[in-house]
């Protein structure tokens, strides 16, 4: 076990910066993804762990040791591939077998060894079997297996998940749940897929550009977006962004123009968002946190024509036009009945704004929304 | 039911087909078929047949008219001729000498440089790459001149001053210079069909990348070698024209050549001619049968991603 510690890691490859400058302490035991858009750099930063490339800049440090220069071998970790790399010629025994051989462990010990992953994993009966004769998730096991079989400090998984079919990924998704309840050892897991992230992650890193965006608890992250990248890509729909002027009502309230029907922001921003009045800025709305109204017109009510209804199943996602011509994504429970060409009132909830600034993209309120969550 | 019909029943009863009394288009189709790939198949094996025949004639037997496609009097006595009469043994040690020690350096060098060229980004890796399979692409016939000359004076190394003109090696280092492109590509091609993620993975397992290549990699490289050590044991076994050009005696004539001696000026040693094909192609013609599928694997290795 040890924890992984990351200090301004650079890699560059020729002219293209693929990781910039990232810092992060990914704690003993702890489960932390990486998750961002393809070619944001997560991968890059899984690999330079792994010791498969060679930082340009910046220190890693896995427990007390800086392994910058040392060799894959050397760092005590396991790596479970994308694409599984198992090595087709031999068996699945002697898969799990070789990295035990290569670091001279005795005969006895990796007996027992193989035996007790192969049991924990349940892949007992494919032992003498070579891995083109598995199935894709009995592969997925294996390539676990062969990672756990090593009792390494750390497990690094390239997003060993996208290659299996959507029943199979939430059910190896639960189970690599509970083998880290298990085994407890520090996991570093890499994916673009943002429930997997949500769901696995005790921490998640959200990268873009070769950057960290944002770091910290699941839950958190998704709640208080600390930019519109983080708050656009965690979330499925993803969050509603809508630009509009800010403005002084006559009751000398502060709201956002939204065309016939404004948005009164909450007393709490005001403060805050005055300095900004005459400026355009974007509101952000998750569409779970966007309901339909029975008031009519009222404060904070907008009203809007349904374009598109998708029914999936737990919930049904509207595309509302509002007035201004703008969109709206509203996710609805799945007994409404709402048609296209609808006219409804849709509400936000006010403890689920977010207020960005349109030039820089950064929360304009994630400090204040934070702070709330801690003095509440 | 007429005489044509149960003729046709007869037939799509061999064909695996029900018997009925249209003739239906995929019998119809299927019955081409078969009748090409026939005519196909007796087109290849006629002349080895033929000459298989010829060879167990007697030599009275062979230009009697009409020609006999049954021979009347089987004998293996010009096989024993060839051996008791020419130094076949010698030709034969030296084509195996010559082919398997071109197979050999090949494979190696190729598999190592292939290797290089699927795995490193070095400077000049693509121009490397492209100048050392472009060779391979002058026809050799060109080149004929070229290679006696050096092959007769050869540059001085290492304080050599003879030449390699009739020697073994001469053929050696020539089929080296034709094959070694070509398996260079080869197995390029073959490893890069093997995913990175497994020398990685071997090196997360605690593997230099030597020990990577070795215990992991070239493993699993078998069909690539496999296609690159009959290509070019098959080509060394054949060749022909340099062997004709770069040597004179049976010190290091090949078979092939031995073969081109029963030729005389005025006549033509029909029999022993054909003994000695037979003998020069048996070892390719079974190589090939033995190996083919390892030769279409790979081949076409890499050429799609799975």
């Amino acid at each position: 076990m040890a924890n992984v510690h990351l200090n301004e890691l650079v890699k560059e490859f020729d002219d293209v910066t693929a990781v910039d400058g990232i810092s992060l302490e990914i704690p003993d035991e702890s489960f932390t993804v990486f998750v961002g858009p393809s070619g944001c750099g997560k991968t890059t930063t899984l690999r330079l762990i792994a010791g498969l490339e060679r930082a340009t800049d910046g220190e890693i440090r896995i427990g007390e040791e800086v392994v910058n220069d040392s060799r894959a071998y050397e760092r005590d970790i396991a790596m479970v591939f994308q694409n599984y790399a198992l090595y087709p010629h031999k068996t699945v025994r002697d898969n799990m077998r070789f990295g035990l051989e290569q670091h001279d462990t005795p005969e006895e010990v990796i007996e027992e060894r193989v035996g007790e992953t192969a049991e924990l994993l349940q892949i007992e009966e494919l032992l003498d079997r070579r891995p083109a004769e598995l199935s894709g998730g009995q592969q997925q096991r294996v390539a676990l297996g062969r990672a756990i079989v090593r009792d390494p400090s750390v497990f690094l998984m390239d997003e060993p998940l996208s290659n299996l079919d959507a029943k199979l990924r939430v059910q190896m998704r639960a189970e690599l749940n509970k083998l880290h309840e298990q085994l407890s050892t520090t996991t570093v897991y890499v994916t673009h897929d943002q429930v997997e992230a949500m769901t696995l992650a005790d921490q998640i890193a959200v990268m873009d550009d070769g950057q960290i965006q944002q770091v910290g608890a699941p839950t958190h992250v998704y709640r208080n977006p600390r930019n519109m990248f983080v708050a656009g890509f965690l979330g499925s729909p993803s969050m509603n962004f809508i630009e509009g002027e800010l403005e002084a009502a006559n009751t000398g309230k502060l709201r956002l123009d939204l065309g016939m029907h404004a948005h009164n922001i909450p007393d709490e921003y005001a403060d805050r968002l005055n300095d900004r009045l005459g400026e355009r800025i974007i509101l952000g709305i998750r569409p779970e946190d966007v309901s339909l109204s029975q008031d009519g017109v009222a404060a904070n009510v907008h009203p809007g024509t349904v374009l598109v209804v998708e029914p999936q199943g737990e919930k049904t996602v509207l595309e509302v036009e509002l007035e201004t011509g703008q969109t709206v994504k509203a996710a609805v429970a799945p007994d409404m009945s709402v048609e296209t060409g609808d006219e409804v009132n849709l509400r936000f909830d006010r403890d689920s704004l977010h207020y960005f600034d349109p030039e820089s993209g950064e929360s304009l309120i994630y400090d204040l929304k934070t702070k709330a969550k801690v003095t509440s | 039911m007429s005489t044509k019909q149960s003729t046709l029943n007869r037939i799509r009863q061999a064909l695996g087909m029900e018997t009925q009394n249209e003739w239906p288009t995929v019998a119809r189709e299927r019955l081409v078929t078969y009748a090409l790939l026939g005519i196909y198949v007796v087109v290849i094996w006629f002349p080895i047949y033929y000459i298989f025949i010829t060879s167990i004639k007697p030599s009275s037997e062979v230009l009697s008219v009409p020609i006999t496609f049954i021979p009347q009097q089987p004998t293996v006595q010009n096989y024993v001729d060839i051996f008791a009469n020419r130094p076949f043994e010698h030709y034969t040690f030296n084509s195996v000498i010559v082919a398997t020690t071109t197979t050999v350096i090949c494979v190696t060098l190729g598999t190592l440089t292939g290797y290089s060229f699927s795995r490193f980004d070095f400077f000049g890796n693509k121009t490397l790459l492209l100048s050392i399979v472009g060779a391979r692409m002058i026809p050799p016939i060109a080149l004929i001149v070229p290679f006696f000359q050096i092959m007769s004076n050869p540059p001085l190394i290492g304080g050599f001053t003879g030449s390699l003109y009739d020697t073994r090696v001469a053929l050696i280092l020539t089929y080296t210079f034709f094959n070694l492109p070509f398996a260079v590509w080869i197995m390029k091609n073959y490893f890069d069909g093997v995913p990175e993620s497994l020398d990685e993975q071997a090196k997360i397992d605690g593997c230099s990348t030597w020990e990577a290549f070795f215990k992991i990699i070239l493993p699993m490289a078998k069909p690539g070698i496999a296609a690159t050590a009959i290509l070019a044991f098959i080509f060394s076994w054949n060749e022909f024209v340099f062997a004709l050009v770069l040597t004179s005696s049976e010190v290091s004539q090949t078979l092939p050549i031995a073969v081109s001696l029963f030729v005389a000026d005025d006549f033509v040693d029909w029999a022993h001619l054909a003994a000695g094909g037979i003998i020069a192609a048996l070892p390719g013609i079974l190589f090939g049968l033995f190996f083919q599928q390892y030769i279409v694997s790979g081949l076409t290795q890499g050429a799609v991603k799975e």
